[in-house]
């Protein structure tokens, strides 16, 4: 490892963490174990934006590695060669004739499966499919601590004739529920590191994770011995608790590595003004992933539909995000919404410029992580789910052909997601969602 | 200010037409699943669950209990709970928990998606590590509340702690197996006598028994519906009523066989509403009948100064007060939309351009009447930056009326408004609703929010806009005349279908799940029960005391 690779991930770190007190030495005891121990390691991030973007500023007119970056891609110029623009991609399990298009766009927007509505589901249908970020949880979730982390900046909306878990939510299990997120930065990093205390000695954190399995052997212990006395479909939930339970345990066994390397890292605070929480949880991802404490993390920027950022004063726009998404062809809205394209955009290019800043042994993990950028819809007044607005950055470490503009035409996303669960080393995986038979041409060098 | 066009603000025409043109208005209680919304034949028979079911003129029909599945503990029915078990307040604590789903009809505590995912569990699990730590603080409040007895170093006094805990934790007597595990689980601490406290508290705090709402298969055999034991009624009661868990006599009650009868649920039902745990049924039941959460996220436009975080609070809090005052009063339901005076601040006040002695405003002489007067619902409605007539509409004939609202309009039709700096927003949206395809819907939900355009985005009185004289006058759904909001709301407070809405709301929210058809019949039934104006209070105990609320079905 050089010096200079070395100065630059401390510095990243600092950054990453904000205020936060950063005890060096430690820090660097712990650094080339740290590095070694995710050099190359794949790791996800499913990043959603609500409303879809005003496309004609969003879609390159130039395919191929030439292509010419447009007005609203222009903050993420210093990346170019880093990413993938991805146009012409369609997911079908977000179309069905009935109402709730942000629903349907957000519920599948992992899934590519047709989501049920609360009246179909409380007569026995599945809510959702898996998304595929839990299909990549479930495959190599284990090998860090943290199996999955759901996270996002807003807990409101609701879309007419369903439940708001499909507005609010785009992580979903084998079973079709879902996950739902964390808002609260300080709280997703305690999930991070919680238990870690660096003034403790070894003994000390030994019999404090002895007395956590005690705790949660007393959970199974109880568990079985409730399942015999409910029903068939409350043991389904029961089965999920324990799941969870089991989940806590590996953590409990994996805990120390990832926390121990990034110690000093420091809670950061829970800022008011929206750009500020969104940069406080893009902080608490960089680390997650960085300390390799999990591989697979969701983020969503902002609810679809009425669930959208109700006003962004940042921006002197204070429409509600819906409101303008719903543009009738007014230049007005056009305007607006192309301000709001490019902050989130912006945002997008704050995280991945941490991403990038921090040296993972000759590559960085920008290039470890594949960071996959869309929204539920394409066209805020249209509602469809075609030409869907989407970037996969990262990932030049694992394979991926970036720094291009690759043209579809109604072709399944789901077979992009094929390509990233195959990516992130489930090699087993053939299919995904709906019509994810195959993956998707030229994504992979 | 250029136009902020209007979501809902649209032509409903394709899947609106037939469904509703000429049938719907006049019509009491089309059939679940019947009425808009559903003409499509999509979702908008997902709300079934509240959705249509008939005025007090629902026939006789059997009552099929729908099954209420196990569930685990709502954030906001966590966070009582633990405030009644241990006297700690952990509300900033779980505002960073994964936040739980609102069901189609929109309340968080549908049994459906109240599962235990993993990073909720593991916040739990550190919750409860916080919540042990702090009871073994001396004098600590949560220690007072575990301490039936003192000398925790002594075993025969550790099992007390731990049974007495245990008991209420899990909503009913433990076995001598379990607390044997739970002195088991404390001993392998293996060090104070706090620490095997603390450790079996943490336990009894993560066990499932806790997190999740458990009623036990009944005896093998039986068959069809059956009744809930008596302790798990006490929890259907406590969490209907105050989002939390059973108090000592609740708990005294069904240990003693008590909590059996109708009149003994009608006691219990009398004594909880008189607890000031009660306010949890205003905040938790009214605030999400009414939406009144749906302000927390609420963004208005810079113009409008007088808006601010506090008065948007304000705002909230006169809502659940009314909510509060006519249940404590036993006052009839339809005082809610009637009630010509307001629980309001000074700041409030101000906004509304009213005095205020002790809290309390007459608004005899102004145009507020009950909720539909009131700025949380005129401001929740509102965009940030005007009002929309079609999602006041919208709200009333949804939470109101249980009428399930039109379908938004079908892409790509042009629903472009004329310039909102001239003229009023009946005549802007003039053009549209004379447009036959759109009128079918909006001939249903304009003339309500019409009638409201005397007041503003945050809820102020006017009498113009853009100079021009705002006419709020219209005919309501059964045609009969209105001239202003006043007016509007009595015509609400007189529609059958409100007492019946509020009964369906009361049901599904007491019961935690979608209602059957059985269910939809049991809240026609609650609403004939309470009488020709029944007191809210009324429809509160008869939805508790009817036998939905305590029975469960056998799974098949």
């Amino acid at each position: 490892m050089t010096r200079r690779s070395l100065r630059l991930r401390r510095r990243a770190f600092i950054s990453a963490s904000g205020a936060a007190v950063i005890s060096l030495p430690l820090f660097e005891a712990f650094e080339p174990k740290l590095a070694r121990a995710a050099a190359g390691i794949p790791r996800f991030i499913g990043f959603y934006v609500a409303n879809g973007k005003h496309m004609p500023a969003w879609k390159p007119t130039t395919d191929g590695p030439e292509y010419a970056l447009t007005p609203t891609l222009m903050p993420l110029t210093a990346l170019k060669k880093k990413f993938l623009v991805l146009t012409g991609l369609e997911n079908k399990g977000a179309e069905r004739e009935v109402g709730g298009g942000h629903a349907r766009g957000t519920g599948s927007f992992l899934t590519c499966t047709n989501i049920h509505t609360a009246s179909e589901i409380s007569s026995g249908s599945r809510p959702n499919g898996i998304s595929a970020d839990q299909v990549m949880a479930d495959e190599i979730g284990k090998s860090s601590r943290i199996a999955s982390l759901q996270l996002g900046l807003t807990n409101n909306g609701r879309d007419q004739g369903y439940g708001s878990e499909f507005i609010q939510n785009i992580s979903f299990d084998k079973n079709g529920k879902f996950k739902p997120k964390t808002i609260v930065a300080s709280s997703a990093f305690d999930t991070l590191f919680q238990g870690f205390d660096p003034t403790a000695s070894a003994a000390d954190v030994e019999r404090r994770n002895k007395l956590k399995a005690s705790v949660l052997d007393f959970a199974v212990e109880q568990a079985k011995a409730l399942s015999p006395t409910i029903s068939h479909s409350d043991n389904t939930k029961l089965d999920q608790y324990l799941t969870s339970v089991r989940e806590l345990e590996q953590r409990l066994q994996s805990s120390g590595s990832g926390a121990a390397a990034c110690a000093g890292a420091t809670k950061p605070s829970n800022p008011m003004a929206v750009p500020d929480q969104v940069k406080a949880m893009m902080d608490v991802m960089v680390l997650g992933l960085q300390c390799n404490i999990t591989r697979v993390i969701t983020y969503m920027l902002g609810n679809g539909g009425d669930g959208a950022i109700n006003g962004f004063p940042w921006l002197d726009i204070s429409d509600h995000h819906h409101a303008i998404a719903h543009h009738q062809n007014q230049q007005v809205n056009f305007d607006k919404l192309m301000k709001v394209n490019l902050w989130e955009i912006q945002e997008l290019a704050y995280l991945l410029g941490k991403l990038d800043a921090i040296d993972e042994g000759g590559s960085t993990l920008l290039d470890n992580t594949l960071v996959l950028y869309s929204s539920e819809i394409s066209d805020g007044n249209r509602h469809n789910h075609d030409d869907l607005p989407v970037l996969l950055a990262g990932g030049r470490n694992l394979g991926v052909n970036s720094g291009q503009h690759l043209r579809f035409n109604k072709t399944p996303i789901a077979s992009l997601f094929l390509s990233l669960i195959q990516l992130m080393g489930a090699t087993s995986v053939t299919k995904f969602g709906d019509d994810g038979a195959t993956p998707l041409p030229g994504v992979v060098t | 200010m250029k136009p902020a066009i209007a979501i809902f603000a649209l032509p409903l025409a394709l899947a609106c037409t037939g469904a509703i043109s000429g049938e719907m208005p006049g019509h009491d209680g089309a059939p679940a699943g019947s009425g808009i919304g559903s003409g499509s034949g999509g979702p908008g028979a997902a709300s079934a669950g509240t959705s249509g079911a008939g005025g007090p003129d629902v026939g006789p029909q059997e009552t099929v209990p729908g099954r209420t599945p196990m569930r685990r503990l709502t954030l906001t029915e966590y966070t009582y709970t633990i405030r009644d078990l241990l006297g700690e307040d952990v509300t900033t604590l779980v505002a960073g928990f994964p936040a739980d789903g609102l069901s189609a009809d929109g309340f968080d505590n549908n049994a459906a998606s109240l599962e235990v995912q993993t990073n909720q569990l593991d916040v739990f699990v550190q919750a409860a590590d916080t919540l042990a730590t702090r009871a073994l603080t001396q004098g600590s409040v949560a220690r007072q509340h575990l301490a039936v007895c003192s000398e925790w170093a002594d075993a025969a006094c550790r099992r007390q702690v731990v049974q007495s805990f245990a008991d209420k934790a899990w909503r009913r007597p433990t076995t001598s197996a379990e607390v044997d595990q739970l002195v088991a689980l404390g001993a392998s601490a293996a060090t104070s006598g706090d620490d095997h406290v603390a450790l079996a508290v943490r336990g009894i705090l993560i066990a499932p028994q806790f997190l999740f709402r458990v009623e036990k298969l009944p005896p093998a055999g039986t068959a069809g519906s059956y009744r809930v034991s008596a302790h798990e009624l006490a929890a259907r009661l406590s969490y209907f009523l105050w989002s939390s868990t059973p108090d000592d006599k609740l708990a005294q009650s069904a240990a003693a066989g008590t909590l059996v009868t109708s009149a003994d649920v009608s006691r219990e039902v009398s004594r909880m509403l008189a607890d000031e745990k009660a306010a949890g049924l205003a905040d938790n039941f009214a605030a999400q009948w009414l939406a009144l959460r749906n302000l927390s996220g609420h963004a208005v436009d810079a113009a409008f100064k007088d808006y601010t975080s506090a008065l948007s609070a304000s705002m909230s809090k006169e809502t659940t007060s009314l909510f509060n005052y006519v249940v404590a009063q036993g006052l009839p339901a339809t005082e809610l939309l009637t009630a010509s005076y307001g629980f309001v601040d000074d700041p409030l006040a101000k906004l509304y351009g009213v005095s205020v002695a002790n809290g309390r405003a007459d608004l005899g002489m102004t145009e507020r009447r009950g909720v539909l007067g009131q700025a949380a619902l005129l401001t929740l409605t509102s965009y940030p930056n005007r009002t929309s007539i079609v999602r006041r509409g919208i709200w009333v004939l949804n939470n109101l009326l249980c009428v399930e609202p039109p379908p938004p309009p079908p892409p790509d039709v042009d629903t472009t408004l004329p310039d909102p700096s001239k003229g009023t927003l009946r005549e802007r949206m003039a053009a549209h609703r004379a447009n036959p395809t759109c009128a079918g819907c909006h001939d249903l939900m304009d003339p309500i929010g019409l009638g409201l355009e005397n007041f503003d985005a945050i809820g102020r009185y006017r009498e113009t806009e853009n100079s021009v004289a705002i006419d709020a006058s219209g005919n309501y759904t059964d045609g009969r005349a209105f001239k202003r909001p006043s007016e509007l709301s009595t015509l609400i407070a007189e529609d059958p279908r409100f007492v019946a809405c509020v009964s369906e709301k009361l049901l599904a929210f007491g019961l935690g799940r979608g209602l059957t058809s059985g269910d939809h019949a049991a809240a026609g039934a609650v609403a004939q029960a309470s009488g020709a104006q029944p007191a809210l209070r009324d429809l509160i105990a008869n939805t508790a005391q009817n036998p939905v609320f305590a029975e469960q079905m056998v799974e098949p």
